[in-house]
This record gives structure tokens, sequence and C-alpha cells, in this order.
């Protein structure tokens, strides 16, 4: 038996070993050269021979079985200058060499792309990247905000301007996992949802896999959204204070032995403007505010290992009396944990090993005439993971890994005094995964992945099949088609103008997973040098969706599988991404058209057809067209400006066609006017558009301090964008009013960096 | 580049012929029932109409439906199949009908609805399961000094039964001196003298509540505390709980919702879960008893 193993493995090892003996390799880091900070998804190659790849979620790349010679090494990254260096490579090679990139500062000259190959790799069918630098240059309502800029990306929709909430290609926010250093964030908003939790300053890495994405993750139906927090920087202590009108945020990093550290606190500032307001309006909080804390600390034992923490603390917090009589108070928030170690086995296996905690919890409590209501509602999540990257060949790449861990929910409600619902629901979870990259000739790479899923609480085990297809059709253009099956085990019940209350629930027995599949197609090209033009189709499947029904009052003493409604749903699109990526003016438009729809018994039916069965419906999130253009443009060495325009053909929205008044009794009410509809959401309102703009001006205090003044106008031409209407039945006829967006708002902050 | 635009025009094929049919449909006129049918209390007023234009003045008289043959049949209370008695109703103003004889709702009992809009013309059929009955226990004119702990209104009842899910509530206060200055703080903190009429304060309700949320004693009697926030004025007052069927449970929770639930966003409108067959509207079945309390300033 030992022999036959002997001979399989060396079989299939001793190409490999004699071909390594005749070649040579290179890994390492590439890094920020001012800063230390790993750089994720930089693109690294050889020029001479088109061979390259890109760094790992860690900053880490490896090139194999190269030939002996003398090569030109380029390596680029969105922002930085290119790095290229000549490199003599004798057989047997294994050189471990760290990068350093140069952030771009303007010049007042173009800077061109000199090679496309390093570009190839961050540009997968599905996945978009943005830069911290972007978000926070990016016109913002008083903060600059990550899921706001990502609400810019074709394929991403937002709910209204009032929502930073991501609906990624007809999926609602529960079906985009949210990953910040690896670790599941389960409400990352603030003010109820008109931020997200992430505070830039702190942030390293945004990716955004819109669909079809690796068998790396799962857990959602739709997409997965990965935040990398900074390490700190490794050559110098540094921070900056920035002051704004709403928030104002602080960040000092630097190095430690063989390390760093990072620590940001962002809180908002808004207790001068509740004090004054209080003073002539009725209804202000007493008090209302949210804070963020991050840190992460970094240690490298050696060069093959790196060890890391990091946290993370969101707090929103409101104490709003309604009148004298009846006051409300809500607190919620998530924290995260997460340790990091990350060990290199040899130039062919790198492997990354995390412990992550997260909990999520909002306490809403009410103080009506002596009735108290108080819930609380919490989740515990821990887990533990492990992914192994595998260079097989230069051809063949095999990554796989475990994720296991326990999640707890529980829900209490307390209605005066009474206990009147206590809701438990404990589930280990696990998951295991391979991806097997194959390079099957220069022009095509296939990805073949399996994920398989575990649910306790229910007992569900999915299997979960993934396929990507990379074709070069030129060196400039590359065709792209994914197919993948998704599962979700969660549901969240939320209000897109609030997500203070967010509550989430699992699957269980009698409340299956929700599951889908999303087939994409793509081209990826470079038109012209410095510039991209992405186009992608998509059509995805929803099945069995669980949501709370929400034609359900109380929940008190049902079975947990009926509180639910399950349906179906679909979704499908075209996006299209231009981008300009250098020189004095970048920047991007995307566009796309997309339509979603959604069916559940009960809902949108025939009213006389005496059966329950739904009709298929489009969310009030559904919009036809939608367009962004973003432009930063470099106007000297300290003025810069940044404008984006968004544009969306009008969201679904419900006709009223009929009305009833019922005379009601004292039991049920009075008077109690109501609607028919046809079908539901089958009209559109208004188009929407909104103009915003950013002018940037940097500076120095003192002669030793860089500072920033940011004037940013929102709305700029004040168009008043419908939400939604009201209709008041007290008026006969009935009337009708609108809800707007936000108005015009300027904006002011100012950055001093130490 | 040609193989590209080959590729893009795919793409936009797909796309084009991917393409929905969901368009806006138009108003269509429904008939409309409203009748309540409450165990121990007479059978009353039916009234049936048509649904108006949305956006047009409302009145109920212009869309009243005259001359319609209703009749209401008590089931055989083994078979409930079967019909045992049948109450014809007469129209005594345009669109408002009342039975012809008297009759007492029998609590536990089905009860079916039957209209024949003209002769051979629209049937409109439904049925109400009448909520098994119940007895609240309490001392009846309690003087109870509000928001005082010991004199929190504790209400405890008999278990009533429905076929098939655990018994439903709604616990309504009704006031019986209903004047501004009888306003409990907390709705005079509400009440907008622009806009608000007193007398819109006059029942306040509790919306639907589910067995689950009472506590179960060991005499298997059920009870919860009435909670304080619900009492709109001092003086008098009507403590009412009610058990109701499917058709009321359905009506009331969506109607609760259709302009704003949670969860729906604002802007999707869903019609009323109504449980009759060629109309919309309710005949909804209903158990009740009352105590009365007096509401004495602290």
């Amino acid at each position: 038996m030992k022999l036959l193993l002997s001979s399989v493995l060396l079989s299939v090892c001793l190409p490999y070993i004699l071909l390594a003996q005749n070649t040579a390799s290179i890994n390492g880091y590439i890094k920020d050269a001012e800063t230390g900070e790993t750089l994720i998804a930089a693109n690294i190659a050889l020029i001479e021979i088109n061979k390259g790849t890109s760094t790992n979620t860690l900053g880490y790349y490896s090139i194999l079985n190269i030939k002996p010679g003398t090569y030109t090494l380029v390596a680029s990254y969105i922002g930085y200058q290119n790095f290229e260096v000549e490199i003599t490579l004798e057989a047997g090679d294994r050189i471990t060499r760290e990068i350093e990139l140069t952030p771009e500062t303007y010049t007042g000259e173009e800077v061109l792309v000199t090679s496309t190959r390093e570009k190839e790799e961050e540009k997968d069918i599905g996945v978009a990247q943005l830069n911290t630098e972007l978000i926070t240059s990016l016109p913002s309502v008083f903060q600059a905000d990550v899921f706001r800029s990502v609400q810019l990306l074709p394929g991403v929709a937002a709910a209204s301007d009032f929502s930073s909430g991501l609906y990624i290609r007809g999926g609602g926010p529960d079906q985009t996992l949210i990953l910040l250093d690896r670790t599941t964030v389960y409400n990352p908003t603030h003010f109820f949802g008109f931020f997200s939790t992430f505070n830039p300053d702190a942030i390293k890495n945004v990716q955004l896999y819109k669909g079809g994405y690796p068998a790396e993750y799962g857990g959602r139906l739709g997409s997965v959204l990965t935040i990398y927090n900074k390490d700190g920087n490794r050559n110098s202590y540094e921070g900056s204070l920035t002051a704004g009108l709403l928030a104002s945020r602080a960040i000092v990093e630097g190095p430690i032995k063989n390390g760093s550290f990072m620590f940001a606190v962002r809180r908002s500032t808004l207790e001068p403007y509740l004090a004054i307001l209080s003073q002539t309006t009725d209804g202000i909080p007493d008090s209302f505010y949210f804070l963020d804390i991050n840190g992460k600390l970094n240690y490298d034992l050696s060069t093959r290992d790196k060890f890391s923490l990091a946290f993370y603390s969101g707090l929103d917090d409101v104490n709003f009396p309604i009148n004298d009589n009846a006051t409300i108070f809500l607190g919620y928030g998530n924290q995260t944990y997460n340790g990091n170690w990350t060990h290199i086995f040899s130039d062919r296996v790198f492997s990354n090993f995390t412990f992550t905690f997260s909990r999520y919890f909002n306490n809403p409590e009410f103080d009506i005439a002596s009735t108290t209501f108080v819930e609380e509602n919490n989740i515990w999540d821990a887990s533990i993971k492990a992914d192994v990257e595998y260079l097989a060949s230069e051809n063949r790449n095999i990554n796989f890994g475990i994720w296991a861990g326990d999640l707890i929910f529980r829900v209490t409600e307390e209605f005066d005094g009474t206990t009147s619902f206590d809701q438990r629901l404990n589930s280990a979870y696990a998951a295991a995964y391979v991806n097997n990259e194959w390079r099957i000739s220069e022009k095509l790479e296939v990805t073949l992945g399996q994920r398989l899923n575990y649910f306790g609480n229910g007992d569900y085990l999915r299997m979960e099949p993934r396929i990507s297809t990379d074709y070069k059709l030129t060196p400039s253009v590359r065709l792209q088609a994914a197919y993948g099956r998704y599962n979700q085990f969660l549901t969240l019940v939320t209000n897109e103008a609030f997500s203070g209350f967010d509550t989430w629930y699992t699957a269980a027995e009698g409340v299956g997973p929700q599951w889908g599949d999303q087939f994409v197609l793509g081209a990826k090209t470079i038109p012209f040098t410095g510039y991209g033009l992405d186009v992608e189709v998509y059509y995805r499947t929803m099945n069995d969706i669980f949501e709370v029904d929400p034609r359900l009052n109380d929940i008190s003493g049902l079975a947990y599988e009926d509180i639910f409604r399950v349906g179906d749903g679909y979704a499908y699109g075209l996006e299209v991404f231009f981008e300009k990526r250098s020189g004095r003016t970048t920047g991007f438009i995307g566009y796309t058209w997309s339509s979603t729809f959604r069916r559940f018994d009960g809902y949108n039916t025939d009213l006389l057809s005496g059966n329950n069965e739904g009709n298929f419906f489009p969310p009030r999130f559904d919009r036809t067209h939608d367009l962004s253009v973003v432009l930063t443009r470099q106007l000297s060495k300290t003025w810069n400006a940044t404008f984006n325009y968004s544009f969306g053909t009008g969201q679904a929205v419900t006709e009223p066609l009929g009305r009833i008044d019922f005379g009601g009794n004292n039991i049920i009410g009075t008077d109690l006017g109501s609607f028919t509809v046809g079908n539901v959401n089958a009209s559109r309102l208004p188009n929407y558009s909104r103009a915003d703009v950013s002018f940037a001006k940097k500076a120095t205090l003192f002669g030793s301090y860089n500072t920033e003044w940011q004037f940013q106008i929102i709305n700029v031409l004040n168009q008043r964008n419908v939400w939604f209407y009201t209709y008041d039945f007290d008026s006969n006829p009935i009337s009708r009013d609108e809800v707007q967006l936000l108005p015009i708002i300027p904006s002011l902050s100012y950055t001093i960096t130490f | 580049m040609k193989n590209l635009s080959l590729f893009l025009a795919f793409l936009l094929l797909v796309a084009v012929t991917a393409c929905e049919d969901y368009g806006q449909d138009d108003y269509q006129e429904f008939y409309v029932v409203e009748s309540y049918l409450i165990a121990d209390q007479p059978l009353g007023l039916l009234s049936f109409s048509t649904t108006n234009p949305a956006f047009e003045p409302y009145i109920f008289e212009e869309v009243a439906i005259p001359n319609a043959r209703i009749s209401v049949h008590l089931m055989d209370a083994n078979t409930a199949t079967t019909v045992e008695q049948t109450f014809t109703y007469t129209e005594t103003e345009i669109g408002r009908y009342y039975p012809d004889q008297p009759h007492t709702i029998l609590p536990g009992r089905i009860y079916e609805l039957d209209i024949q809009v003209e002769e051979g013309g629209n049937q409109i059929r439904a049925r109400t399961i009448i909520p098994g009955d119940f007895d609240l226990m309490a001392e009846e004119d309690q003087d109870l000094v509000y928001q005082s702990e010991e004199d929190q209104l504790e209400l405890r009842l008999t278990p009533s039964f429905y076929p098939g899910r655990q018994s439903v509530y709604i616990i309504s206060s009704i006031a019986q001196d209903v004047r501004l200055e009888n306003f409990t703080p907390l709705y005079l903190d509400f009440f907008d003298e622009d806009d608000d009429d007193v007398e819109d304060f006059r029942a306040t309700s509790s919306g639907t509540l589910n067995e689950g949320n009472f506590t179960v004693n060991a005499d298997q009697t059920i009870s919860l505390d009435f909670p304080w926030f619900a009492i709109a004025f001092f003086g008098e007052n009507d403590i009412v709980v009610t058990t109701i069927d499917d058709n009321v449970l359905d009506f009331v929770n969506s109607q609760e919702v259709q302009l704003g639930g949670f969860t729906v966003s604002p802007g999707e409108i869903q019609n009323l879960v109504y449980n009759l067959n060629g109309a919309i509207g309710i005949f909804g079945g209903m158990t009740t008893d009352t105590v009365r309390t007096n509401i004495l300033r602290p």
C-alpha cells in the first residue's frame, strides 16, 4: 500500500520536481513604499514572457517555473507608480523579493501604463475594487462613506438617498456577505442606515464580488464585500485628525518591533446642533451619537510567519423623547475581533488561519405612559477559518479551506414587565471548499470550484458547484463566463429607511435555506491605453426565499416556520463600466440595465381569483436604467475636484386604483380607508438625478503638517427627487403628497496629517 | 474588434429578449361587503357597495348597491355543511341592509353569507366561524388610579377557542366621558387641536394579540396586564376583550400594513386580504366580553 501511495505521489509530483530543478521562482509581498502596508490585488508580471499574477488578500505573490534568464519584473497598482526592475534568474533560484510601490503624486504629466499583463488579474468576472482615496474624495453627505461609494458601481443600487444599504444585482441587503478582516458584520450601518460603519481612514481595501463569486466564499445568495483594515504604517509614526460637520475622526499608526499598529476613532459630533435645535424645535433627541473604534496590531515572527489582531467596535445611541410621556431609547452596534496567522510553507504553499468573533446587538426600549417595551436582540458568531493556496504548477493554482463556527441568535421581548417573546437559535455551521484554477493555454483559463456547506439548525448539507472561465480573445479583450450555486441560511428583517431594529433569523427545520443559481457573461477590454471597458450580463434565480411575513402583527405562540413567507425570485441585467485609470482626470461611467422580481403566496394575488397564489412583482428598489459618472480632476498640485452624477429611471411603486371606506367598529377601529391595487409596483416614480461636487485643497500648517480642506455640495442642482407618496384619507377626494429625497446640502471638513 | 462587436451584440440580444411584460393595469370595480357578527349580540348591519376610483370623491350613497338579495345562514353545528336557519335581509337605506328577523349570534358556530346582486347575476359568498365563548373575570366598576403599579388592571379570562390555531385577541378601551379635560397626559400630548377631533380618541385598540402573549395560570385561565398607555381618557372606560375569526385577523393585519408596515418598503401597496368569493370586504366573526372600569387621576 505504501509503495502504491509513493508511486502515485511520485508520478504526480515528479514532473513538478524536475521542472522546479530546471526553473526558478520569485515570491514575496508587495507593499506601499511609504507606509509598508501590503497591497491587495496588486499585479506583478515578467514582461518578456508575459507571465504574472496578483497578490492575494495578504499582499503575497508567487510566480513559479520561470525559465532561467533576464527579465523585466513589473508591478503595478492603481494609485501607485509602476515598479520596474531587471532581474536575472538562474535554474533552481527561489527568490523572495519584497516590492515597494510608491504612491502617485501629481506631476502635471500623464502617467502611462506600460504593460497590459499586470493589469489583467484584477479584472476577474463580477469583481470591482474601490480604492480608499476615491472613497474619501467622493462628494458625500457630511461624511465619506464606503457603501455610498460602492453604490456608484454598476450593478449596485441604493434604495434611497437615506439608505447606505447595498442592493446588488437584484438582491436585498441580506444577500451580500459583509466581511471586515474576514469577520462577518451583521449590521454595517450608522444613523439607522444613513452611513455604513466603516471608517474610510482605517480601511485599506474594498473589494466587491457582485456575482458569480468563487468557492472561497459562501453563505449569501448574491454577493460578497470584503473590507480590510489598514495594518498601520511600518516605517514611521503618523496620524491625522479630520473635523467634519457631522462627525470627526482621528487615526494614529506606526511601527512596532517587527510589526505595526493602527488605531482609529470616529465619532459623530451632532450634540451642538441638537442643543441649538432643541431650543426652538420639538422632537429633537436628548442624545444622539455614533462611535467607531478600529484597531489592528501586526507582528512578524519571521518572513514566513505573520500574526495580526484586529478589532472593531461601533455603537449608535439615541435617546428620543416623543413627548413628555413617551420616550424611545435605542442602542445598536457591532463588535468584531479577529486573530490571523499567515504561514508560508514554501514558495508553492501559502496558508492563512483566522479566528473571528462577531457580535451584533440592538436594544430598543420604549417607555410610553409607564408602559414599557424592551427588546434585546443579539447575535454572537465565533468561527475559525483555514485557507491554503497551493501553486501546483505555473498553470495550476489550487485553493482550499474550511470555515466552521457557531452562531447564537437571541431575541427577547418584554412588554409591560412581562416577557412576551424569548427565542434562542443556536446553530453550528461549517463549510469546506476547493478551487482549482487551471490555465489550460495562454488564452484559456478555467476555475472549477466546489463548496460544501453545513448548517446545524435544520441539519442542512448543501453542495455548491462553481465554475468560471476566462478566454483571452486578443491581448486587450478577455471574455469571461461564470456559473455558481449559492445557499443562504439567514434572513434579515429590516426596513429600508431604518436599520436600527435589524433582526436576523435562520433556516431551521421546516424553513429550508434560500438557494439560487447565477449565470454571468462578461467582456473585459482595454480599448485604449489607460482606459478599461467592461461589459457583463447576468441572470440569477432566488428560490425558497424566506422572510418574516410583513402581515404578522404578532408572532407570539406561533411555530417558527409559521412566521415566514416563502417565495422565489429572479434578476437579470446588463452592466457597462468604462474607466479612465490614469492621468490628471480619472474616473468612470457605469451603466446598468436591470430587472428583478419576487413572488410570495398571498401577495400580488388576483383579488377575485379565489386562490392564494402570488404573481411576480418588482421590489421597490428595482430600477431599469441606472447611470453613474464619477470624475476626479487634479486641478493643480494642491487643488483636486471630484464630480459625480447619478441618473436612474424611477423606482417601482404601486399605483392605487380604487378606494374603499370601511366603517369598522370600536373593536377594530372606525373609518378604515384602504386602497385596491392592480399589479403591485407596476408604476414608476419620476426619474432620479443628482449631481455632487467636491473640491479639496491641500496645504501645510506651520510648515510641517499637511492639511486638507474639503468643500462639498450634494445635489448641487437641488433636484427634488421623489422617495415615495403618502395619502391622506381624511380628505375627500384622497390627496397625495410627495416625500422627497435630499435637497442641496453643502458640507465642509478639515484634515490635519501629522 | 469584430469578435468583440459580435459578443456585445449577443449580450444586447440577451438583454432585449429578456424584457418583462409587467405593466400598470387599470382600475377595476369590485363589490364591497362589510358586516361583523359578534357573539351574543344581534345579527346586524351589512353594508353593500362597490369600490370607488382612488382619487375621485367618495360618497357611499353613490357606490352603494341597492336591491340585493342577501341572506345569512346559520350552519348546522355538527355537519357545518347543511343550513340550520336562514336570515334574510332588507335594505333600509341605500346599500345598508338589516336582517328581517332577530337573531343572537352564537359563539363557536359557522355562518355563511349569500348575496345575489341581481336575478341570475353575480353571487357573493363568505363564511365565518364565530370564535368560542369566554369569560372575562374581572370585578365590574373597579376604581383604578392611573399608572399606579398596584392598580394595573389584570385581564384574566377563560380561554376562547378557534379551530386550527391559537386564539387571537384585540383589546380595546372605549371611553364613556370623552372630553378634552379628561385626556390622560399621553393623549393630551398627542392631541392636535387643529387637526384632531377629541371623539377620534374614544376607542383605542391593541391590534391583534396572540394567545401566546398571555400568561397561563394554574386554573387554566389566561391573563394579561392591561397597559396604561391604552387609556386615553380618565373616567369610565369599557375594557373590551375580543377574540376574532380568520376574516377579521387577515383584514386587520393586512389593513395595518397596507400603507407602511415595518418591513414593507414605503410605496409598495398590497391589497388587503379578503376571504370572500365574488367580492372584497369583510364578513367577520368576533366574540367579546367587557368590563367597566373607572380610571382615577393620580
